[in-house]
C-alpha cells in the first residue's frame, strides 16, 4: 500500500516556508565541530558522554579488583579506592547518564519525532554541548592535579569532603564543584532549548497528546533536570566558599588531624538537603527518559499500541511532580525526627504507584502483542526485569526502620545500580541499536550485538543480584578492605570475587558493544529509511540519515498518534503518523 | 494545552488541520517561552541560595556582613536599572524605540556603576577584615 504524505481531498496545504531559518555552515570545522544540527550535537554528546563513561567503568574495575583479591595490585591503596568509587558515581550518574539521555537522545530525537527542523535555539545548542565539554575536561583534569581527585564519595558530603586526610581535599574537590557548576550552566542552555522546542515547535497535528512516550520522557526529565540542578548549584557555590574563603556554611567547629579547624557552626545537614533536593529528582531524570524510550520500544517491536497512553503520560507526570518530595528518604540515618522519616516515607511508597502502573502498562503492552526478539526488544525486556527488580528493593529502602540497618550496605549499592544504573544503561542500548540505521543508515552486526546483550543481561544479574545477599549478610560499602572480621563468613569473599569476574566480563561485552558500532558505521549492510516498520516521524524523512533540517522541503503533518501497529482493518500492521485517515484504508 | 486533558489521543484526526506558523512566529513564541522558563529556572535558585544563606543565618555563631552605606546606594542603583527596563519595555511595546534608545542610553552606565559598585563593597569588606 503506498502512503500519501498528504491528504489533498482535505486540503490541507502543505507548510509553506521555511519553517525555521537554518545556518548552513560553509567550512568543515563549522559542520562538524561548531554544529549547529541538533543531530550533530548529539552524536558529540553521546561520544563525549559514552568516552567518559568508558574511563568510569575502568575506575569500577579497579574497585571490583580491590574488593575481590585485597591488596594484591599495588597501585590501588585506600585513596585510590575511594578516588576511584568517586569519579565512578558521579560520571556515570550526571556525565554519562544524564548527559546521554537529554545531551544525546534529547538532541537527536525531539526534532525528528516532533516534526521540527532543529532545535529552536541551535547556536545555544552548540554552546551548550561545548560547555558540558568543558565541564568533562575540568573533570578529567582532576585525575592528574595534586593529590588527585576528590575521594569524598559521589554525594561530596562535608565535612570530610574537604577536611585534610580525605582525598582530592586539596585540588580535587574544587574541581570537581567547578565542573559541575559548569555542567549546569551548559545543561540550563540545552534544558531550554528541549522544552521550548517541544512546546513551540512541534509541527501541525503533533498536539502534546500524540507525541511519542520517548518525548514525554525526555520533556519531563528536562522540566526535573532544570528545577534540580540548582540545588546542586547552590550547593556547589557554597562549598566552594567553604573551601576558599574560608566561611562555615556546611563545615561545623571540628578537630582534624589532632588540630583544631577553622570552621565554626556550619551545618552538613544543610548539605545533604540541598545535594538530594538535586539527587533523588536526578534518578528520575535518568529513569522518566528510560521510561519513555522502552514504552516506544516495547510497542513497536510487539507490534502493539501502548496500553494505557494517557495513564503512561501522566505516570510520568506524577512520577516528576513526586520526585521533589521525597529526597530525605536518602537521610534516614542522618538524625531526623521521626515524623520527619514518616512523612518521606509514606511519599516514597506512594511514588511506587505510578511507576507500577508503569510496569503493568508495560508487560499489557506484550500481553499478545507480535513480539519480535529483536535487539532492541530483547534489551526492553532485560530493562523490565531489573527495573521491577530494582523496584522491590527500594520498597525495602523506602521504609525508614529498614532502610537504616541497610543503609551503608551493599545492599543499597545492588539496589541503586539495578534499578538507575544497569535498568536505564539496558534502555541505552536498546535504544542506540533501535535508531542505529535512522542515525548512520547501516545496520550493525547482528552477531556481535546478541553477544553484547546475553553477556550483559547474564552478567549485570551475577554481578548485583549477589550484592543483594552480602548486603544483607552486613558487608559495608565503600569500605576498601572487608577481610579479617569476625561477623562475615570467608564465602562473602569467594562471592566478591566471583561478582568481579562477571564485572569484567561486562564491561569486556560493552568494548564489543562499541566496536561494532563504529565499525558498523563504515562497512554495516544498508538499512532502509524505516527497517522496523515504525510509526513515528524520524522514520519518515526523505533521507537516512537525515539531512539537516530533518525533512524535505515540506515539513509533516500529523493526523493520529504514534502507536497505531496492528490496526483492524487496516492491511499493513502500522500507519505512520503523518498518514491522513482516508489513505489509511486497506 | 486544554485539551491535553481530553483529548483521545487512539483516535485519528479527521478535522480541518491548523496552518502552520510562520519561522518568525515560532521564533518569537519560542523566546517568550524560553524567557520564562529561564526566569522560573533563575527563581528557583535564588530561592533556594536564599533559604541555604537564611537557615545558616539562624545559627547562634553567624557573623553578619558588614553593614556599608555602599549596599544602600548599590540597592538604589538596581532599583533605578529595573525601572528603566520596565520604561524602556513600556515604550517599546508602544512603539517608541528609538525614544527610548535615546533617554535611556545611559542605561548600561547604571550596570557598570552596579558592577564598580560590588567591586567597591568586596574591598571594603577587605579592609574591614570580613569575608
Amino acid at each position: 500500500m503506498e502512503y500519501a504524505a498528504h491528504d489533498e481531498t482535505s486540503f490541507v496545504r502543505p507548510a509553506e516556508v521555511g519553517e525555521m531559518e537554518l545556518y548552513h555552515a560553509k567550512t568543515w570545522l563549522g559542520k562538524y565541530v561548531f554544529s549547529q544540527d541538533a543531530k550533530t550535537i548529539a552524536i558529540q554528546y553521546a561520544g563525549t558522554a559514552i568516552a567518559i563513561g568508558m574511563v568510569a567503568l575502568v575506575l569500577s574495575w579497579f574497585m571490583r579488583l580491590q574488593l575481590a583479591w585485597p591488596n594484591t595490585f599495588a597501585f590501588i591503596d585506600p585513596a585510590y579506592y575511594l578516588q576511584a568509587v568517586t569519579m565512578h558515581g558521579m560520571i556515570m550518574v550526571v556525565y554519562l547518564l544524564t548527559a546521554l539521555f537529554l545531551g544525546g537522545f534529547g538532541n537527536y530525537l525531539i526534532p525528528l519525532m516532533v516534526g521540527a527542523r532543529d532545535m529552536v535555539f541551535p547556536w545555544l545548542n552548540m554552546i551548550s554541548f561545548w560547555v558540558y565539554f568543558t565541564a568533562v575536561v575540568l573533570l578529567a583534569a582532576s585525575f592528574f592535579v595534586g593529590g588527585g581527585s576528590t575521594g569524598a564519595g559521589w554525594t561530596l558530603y562535608p565535612p570530610q569532603a574537604i577536611l585534610p586526610g580525605t582525598p582530592g581535599s586539596e585540588a580535587g574537590i574544587l574541581l570537581m564543584l567547578a565542573s559541575l557548576a559548569v555542567f549546569i550552566i551548559g545543561f540550563t542552555m540545552g534544558g531550554l532549548n528541549y522544552v521550548v522546542t517541544i512546546l513551540q515547535a512541534r509541527t501541525r497535528g503533533m498536539t502534546l497528546m500524540r507525541m511519542p512516550l520517548t518525548v514525554w520522557g525526555i520533556f519531563v526529565a528536562t522540566i526535573l533536570a532544570l528545577f534540580a540542578f540548582p540545588a546542586l548549584f547552590v550547593s556547589a557555590i557554597m562549598m566552594s566558599l567553604d573551601v576558599l574563603l574560608g566561611t562555615s556554611f556546611f563545615m561545623p567547629a571540628i578537630m582534624t588531624m589532632g588540630n583544631e579547624g577553622s570552621h565554626v557552626g556550619g551545618n552538613p545537614l544543610l548539605f545533604q538537603h540541598l545535594f538530594w533536593f538535586f539527587g533523588h529528582p536526578e534518578v528520575y531524570i535518568v529513569a522518566l527518559p528510560a521510561f519513555g524510550i522502552v514504552s516506544d520500544l516495547i510497542s513497536i517491536h510487539a507490534r502493539k499500541n501502548i496500553f494505557g497512553y494517557r495513564m503512561m503520560v501522566w505516570a510520568i507526570v506524577i512520577i516528576g511532580a513526586l520526585s521533589f518530595v521525597v529526597w530525605a528518604h536518602h537521610m534516614y540515618v542522618s538524625g531526623m525526627n521521626p515524623y520527619f522519616g514518616f512523612f518521606f516515607a509514606t511519599t516514597t511508597l506512594i511514588i511506587a504507584v505510578p511507576t507500577a502502573l508503569k510496569v503493568y502498562n508495560w508487560v499489557l503492552t506484550l500481553w499478545r502483542g507480535n513480539i519480535h526478539l529483536t535487539i532492541p526488544m530483547l534489551f526492553s525486556i532485560a530493562f523490565l526485569l531489573f527495573f521491577i527488580n530494582g523496584g522491590m528493593t527500594g520498597l525495602f529502602l523506602g521504609n525508614a526502620t529498614v532502610s537504616m540497618p541497610l543503609s551503608d550496605t551493599l545492599f543499597v549499592v545492588a539496589h541503586f545500580h539495578m534499578v538507575m544504573a544497569v535498568a536505564p544503561v539496558m534502555v541505552v542500548c536498546g535504544a542506540i541499536y533501535h535508531w542505529y540505521p535512522k542515525i548512520t543508515g547501516r545496520w550493525y552486526h547482528e552477531g556481535m550485538a546478541r553477544f553484547h546483550f546475553w553477556v550483559t543481561f547474564v552478567g549485570s544479574y551475577l554481578v548485583f543480584l549477589p550484592m543483594h545477599y552480602l548486603g544483607i549478610m552486613g558487608v559495608p560499602r565503600r569500605y576498601f578492605e572487608i577481610t579479617g572480621t569476625t561477623f562475615l563468613p570467608d564465602s562473602a569473599q569467594s562471592v566478591n570475587a566471583s561478582i568481579t569476574i562477571a564485572a569484567l566480563v561486562v564491561g569486556f561485552a560493552q568494548i564489543v558493544f562499541l566496536y561494532n558500532l563504529i565499525t558498523s558505521a563504515f562497512n554495516g549492510k544498508k538499512a532502509p529509511g524505516n527497517p522496523w516498520n515504525a510509526t513515528t516521524l524520524e522514520w519518515q524523512t526523505e533521507t537516512t540519515p537525515p539531512g539537516h533540517g530533518n525533512f524535505g522541503k515540506e515539513l509533516p503533518c500529523v493526523y493520529r498518534w504514534a502507536y497505531d501497529y496492528s490496526v483492524p482493518g487496516v492491511e499493513d500492521d502500522f500507519i505512520p503518523q503523518n498518514v491522513p485517515p482516508r489513505n489509511a484504508q486497506a | 494545552m486544554s485539551t491535553i486533558f481530553t483529548e483521545h489521543p487512539w483516535i485519528a484526526h479527521t478535522g480541518p488541520v491548523a496552518p502552520a506558523l510562520s519561522g518568525m512566529q515560532i521564533l518569537q513564541n519560542s523566546r517568550r517561552s524560553a524567557l520564562k522558563v529561564l526566569l522560573s529556572v533563575v527563581s528557583v535558585f535564588f530561592l533556594l541560595m536564599i533559604v541555604a544563606y537564611g537557615g545558616r543565618m539562624l545559627y547562634q555563631d553567624w557573623r553578619p556582613t558588614p553593614q556599608i552605606n555602599l549596599l544602600w546606594a548599590n540597592t538604589g542603583l538596581l532599583l533605578l536599572s529595573s525601572l528603566c527596563l520596565q520604561v524602556a519595555l513600556m515604550w517599546a511595546r508602544a512603539g517608541q524605540v528609538k525614544l527610548g534608545t535615546r533617554r535611556f542610553g545611559g542605561r548600561g552606565g547604571f550596570d557598570r556603576r552596579i558592577l564598580s559598585g560590588a567591586t567597591g563593597r568586596m574591598a571594603a569588606a577587605d579592609s574591614h577584615g570580613a569575608g
